[in-house]
Parts: structure tokens; sequence; C-alpha cells
């Protein structure tokens, strides 16, 4: 599975997700999913390449040391956009 | 610790690329810049062709359309002298089959009519045909 950031994913629950964070944690690619209709509604998972599919995870402490992973790749991501911008520039 | 029992697992049905496609834009931009650039060689190629084009084809109409207009007055008098000559045997339908111009035929008309009003006055010879009117 090629799911990126800023991707619209469909899961099998029929509700569209944007994702908005991906980190590499413990040899498993997480991601943080947003509802595009209701913002309130978002999700912490991991991906599952051989079923094609994502495992929500419920564990509040992993969540919590997930977060500023996410940030943390949001910036990177950013700041390697900024300089891939200033190179073709 | 992450693989708990209570995690849920959601099959991946669809997955949209919503992220900005920089390889996309710059082919984008090159299409744009090589459309824009065929756009300004084909006005100043084909500009001066269509111009040129269009003064000729102005002229051919105009020399044609003056021809053609000679060619009718010269079956206008051809007419006129076979309608003294034959005391109108030709019909108005025959006027214009030779002149479609709306002068010609007006002036075609003007003629027949000069010639109908002489034959009724009396001026019809013996060798009218049933072609005209025998007043």
């Amino acid at each position: 599975m090629d799911i990126d950031v800023n991707d619209k994913i469909t899961l099998s629950d029929d509700i569209s997700y944007l994702v908005v964070g991906k980190t590499i944690y413990d040899n498993k690619t997480y991601f943080f999913l947003v509802d595009f209709n209701n913002y309130a509604n978002i999700k912490c998972c991991y991906e599952n390449s051989l079923n094609h599919s994502v495992i929500v995870v419920d564990d509040k402490k992993l969540i919590q040391k997930l977060l500023p992973k996410f940030i943390d790749s949001q910036n990177k991501a950013y700041i390697d956009s900024l300089v891939e911008s200033m190179d073709e520039n | 610790m992450n693989n708990n029992m209570n995690d849920k697992e959601l099959t991946v049905k669809k997955i949209e690329k919503l992220s900005f496609d920089k390889k996309a834009m710059k082919g984008f931009k090159c299409f744009s810049v090589a459309t824009c650039a065929f756009a300004i060689w084909a006005g100043a190629v084909l500009a001066p062709v269509s111009l040129g084009g269009t003064i000729a084809i102005w002229a051919y109409v105009a020399i044609f359309k003056k021809t053609a207009y000679n060619y009718s007055r010269d079956k206008v008098d051809e007419l006129k002298e076979q309608i003294y000559k034959e005391k109108s045997k030709i019909t108005y339908n025959e006027y214009k089959m030779y002149h479609k111009q709306p002068k010609v035929i007006k002036k075609a008309k003007k003629l027949y009519n000069s010639v109908r009003y002489r034959n009724r006055r009396g001026f019809a010879s013996s060798s009218q045909t049933s072609n005209t009117r025998n007043y």
C-alpha cells in the first residue's frame, strides 16, 4: 500500500479519511487519520500491508507517544517541501 | 503493546492522491508554454497568409463580378437586338435565364414591357409566336 500524507482513503466502514500524519515507530508505519465529514472523528492506525488494511489503535499510551512523532514528521515534510521549492527556484 | 486484541482492522477500499503533484504541474507548465509558443508562431505565420488569402479572394470576386456583369451586358444587348429583330419572340422567363443580377433583370423587364407595350399599341408584326400574347 502506498499511503502518504494528504491522501484521502476510504476504509471498510465507508468513511473517507484524510491522512494527516505518517510516522514509523517500532518497525510499523502509523497513520493519523481525520474524518472528512466529522473532524471530531480521528483515528490512529498502523498499516497491515499483507491484508491491504489498517489496524486502528486504541491504546492511549501508544497514541500519546505517537502524536509528537506525527507533528515532527509533518514539520520535516514541510521543511523538505520548502527546501525542494528553493532548489527549483 | 500495539498488538492489542481490541484493535480494529479496517480494509482500505480506496486511496485518492490529494497531494499536490509537482511532476504533473511541471508537465502542465511545459504544455502551457508550448501551447502559447505555438499560438504566437501560428499567429505570426498564418495572419499574413490569411490576409493575403482574403485580399486574393476579394480581388478574384471583384474581377469575376465585373466580367460576369460585362457578360450580362453583352447578353442584354444581344437580346435587345434580337427582340427588335424578331418582334418579341422571347418571353420574360428567358430574360431571367440569362440575367440573374437584379439590375439586369430590372432592365430586361423594362425592355420586355416596352416591347409588350409596343405590341399592344399595334406595332406587333405578323411574325409573333405563341410565346407572346396577341392583344
